[in-house]
């Protein structure tokens, strides 16, 4: 590019820059304002700021796709057409996509994965992967609506579209306790997936959205874990900043890595920055409740002995400040933390042995427990919380024994004894069919479980006890059904 | 001046080693691009990062400033040979989705390099920019990770690079 030399373009100085970092940051509407300020003062500085300005805005996409980049757009993933890229990451691009042959005129999200599957080992992996994250049923978690491989090996999934806003943005002008409140329901979430036995590992604001009606939706979760596989363990996939000591390092990944990843981001909701960075990189030091710094530290310990042993211990100690009452991360010594680690882990261990007999009997004795807590008060589901707690831990023990024999039996069985009380009421036979969908649709019978759940889409439509984000669920489960059966019935997958 | 500037700058034996190590895998990676039509940046950089993990240097941010500059030295390459295949008329296979806008990236890459260099010139810390963001594919976010400052900085920063960079190419 010869031209070039002969320019006239020289380097910024530092005046210039000055009011050009001023003037960037405003709304366009009053940046124009600001620079006629600037002009009638010092009409030069004002002109080389004007043009600089316009340079930068003028073309919002110059340099903003990196020069290595291909994308997949006009491209198919099985039944989905992607028709634009949302974003670029480590772990694989985003694609949104609707479907090809319109049978459903909502849309998802692709995410492209990195790595290829290519021969049976890492097919079996990828199904496993696939499998676990289907289990996952979260009101906070975007759900999984379709995996599959493209025509390179490249594997993908598809998962709901979610229209929101990341969390680092959601959260700016909101209060401390708004804050607080909402990374308690990103707990919430988090400690359902480590209870069925999936880290998140790559956890950050990123992979936070936040819906218009301020409910958080956790996405890419167990990503990481796929793309971090056991022969290059621990060497992609993590974020600077949020990453934990023992990812940085390369080792094994747990729930503690979450545990980190969440304390970083506990800590830039209370700081507004980074533990990394310094306090005035990002304006004043601010005053922080002591309480709330314990919690931080605990979580971000070296260690991972040293963090709370769970989720579940981190957000309780963060309601535990919410509530005005004394934090345990400000009271518990090191060898207690370190033996209640040691403690919490053979717990896990145990349960994870666990298979139930029969989830008929499981079901038969939830229903009667139901009709029993109905007639003793006409309240509403939601004061049942035991009954709750119940279907809550038959999904669960449902899915720890998905691959058991008779399973399938076991649902029939279920099925049958929910229609056959009519005593339960209607907002509690809604939530068991919605479990039971699920778990039809876990034990490979995408038919049965959308006649659960097209039962429970009627119950959810006309009782009030159900909410926007119950017949999201629903919707979402009924998407995942339409695709099995589209799988099943198509001779071949197309491209 | 970082560290990693100052160390390109002043080649030791390791860094020669290693950066021509580098420049060789980044090159392979891409020829592999024509097979596979859909190699992101940050793959790219994976790849490379990967062989330098067990290196005897420890500084990280000196490693990964190294890999980019490799990227964009194989990537700048790789566009003015496309360039000049396209001129003497020769075939290029591009990729379906790129389409022939993938040619006119690669002009822009090019003239988008030479301008990069009088960049640094006079900011070393508005070049890395645009260099890891571009070249290495970061998002804005994993850059300010990348050089230990705030995403507001860093996007204030990267706005005046695009500006002035902008400017330099157009005007020529």
């Amino acid at each position: 590019m010869s031209t070039l030399e002969h320019s006239s373009l020289g380097p910024i100085d530092a005046e210039t820059e000055r009011s050009f970092d001023q003037l960037i940051e405003l709304p366009a509407s009053e940046r124009e304002l600001a620079l006629a300020r600037l002009r009638a003062t010092s009409p030069e500085l004002a002109a080389r700021v004007a043009r600089l300005l316009a340079a930068s805005l003028a073309a919002p996409d110059f340099l903003e796709r990196p020069a290595a980049e291909t994308d997949l757009v006009g491209h198919d993933a099985g039944p989905w057409r992607l028709e634009a890229r949302m974003a670029a990451g480590g772990a694989g691009d985003v694609y949104r996509a609707h479907r090809r042959d319109g049978s459903v005129d909502w849309h998802v999200a692709i995410k492209v994965l990195t790595g290829t599957v290519d021969d049976e080992a890492s097919r079996q992996r990828f199904e496993a992967e696939r499998q676990t994250l289907a289990a996952l049923n979260h009101p906070y978690i975007a759900p999984l609506v379709d995996a599959g491989v493209l025509p390179d090996g490249r594997p993908y999934l598809a998962t709901k579209l979610i229209e929101g806003e990341t969390l680092d943005r959601h959260t700016a002008p909101l209060a401390l306790e708004a804050r607080l409140r909402l990374f308690l329901a990103i707990c919430a979430a988090v400690q359902h997936a480590h209870e069925r036995f999936v880290a998140h590992c790559d956890l950050k604001p990123s992979n936070i959205l936040v819906t218009r009606e301020g409910i958080p939706q956790l996405v890419d979760f167990g990503i990481a874990r796929w793309v971090a596989d056991p022969l290059r363990r621990g060497e992609r996939s993590w974020t600077p900043g949020y990453a934990s000591p023992e990812q940085l390092r390369g080792e094994a990944l747990s729930t503690a890595t979450d545990v980190y990843s969440l304390g970083v981001i506990l800590f830039e909701l209370v700081h507004d920055r980074l533990p990394s960075e310094r306090p005035e990189q990002r304006g004043d030091r601010k005053r922080v409740a002591p309480d709330l710094i314990a919690i931080g530290n605990r979580a971000l310990a070296e260690q991972p002995a040293q963090r709370f042993a769970s989720v579940e211990r981190l957000a309780s100690d963060v309601a535990r400040f919410l509530a005005g009452r004394p934090v345990t991360a400000r009271s518990a010594s090191r060898a207690r933390r370190a033996w209640m680690f040691v403690l919490r882990n053979r717990v896990a261990t145990a349960a994870c042995g666990i298979a139930i007999a029969s989830l008929g009997l499981a079901v038969s004795s939830l229903v009667r427990d139901l009709r029993s807590t109905r007639e003793e008060a006409s309240t509403g589901w939601r004061a049942h919380s035991e009954a709750a707690r119940a279907v809550r831990f038959l999904e669960d023990l449902a899915r720890r024994s998905a691959s058991a024999p008779g399973f399938g039996e076991a649902l029939d069985a279920a099925e049958k004894q929910i229609a056959a009380e009519a005593g339960i009421g209607p907002e509690a036979e809604g939530r068991l069919r919605i479990a039971l969908g699920a778990l039809y649709l876990d034990a490979g019978r995408a038919k049965d479980a959308v006649t659960q759940l097209e039962r429970a889409r009627e119950i959810a439509h006309s009782t009030p006890g159900f909410g926007p984000v119950d017949r999201e669920r629903i919707d979402a489960l009924l998407a995942r059904c339409q695709v099995e059966i589209s799988k099943a019935t198509l001779p071949s997958p197309p491209r | 001046m970082d560290r990693a500037t100052r160390s390109l700058n002043r080649p030791t034996r390791w860094t020669t080693r290693t950066y021509s190590n580098l420049r060789r895998i980044a090159a392979r990676c891409l020829a592999d691009e024509y097979r596979s039509p859909t190699l992101s940046p940050t793959e790219l950089l994976h790849q490379t990062w990967l062989r330098l993990r067990n290196s005897e240097e420890p500084s990280a941010g000196y490693r990964v400033g190294l890999a980019v500059h490799a990227m964009r030295e194989v990537l700048v390459d790789l566009a003015r040979r496309r360039n000049a295949a396209k001129r003497s008329g020769q075939r290029i296979p591009l990729s379906q989705a790129e389409g022939h806008a993938a040619a006119e990236r690669d002009a822009y890459v090019v003239a988008l390099d030479s301008a990069l260099a009088e960049l640094a010139a006079w900011s070393p810390e508005l070049a890395r920019i645009v260099e890891l963001r571009f070249f290495g594919g970061f998002e804005l976010e994993a850059v300010a990770a990348e050089l230990g400052l705030s995403s507001r900085t860093v996007k204030r920063r990267w706005q005046l690079a695009k500006g002035w960079l902008h400017q330099r190419i157009t005007e020529s």
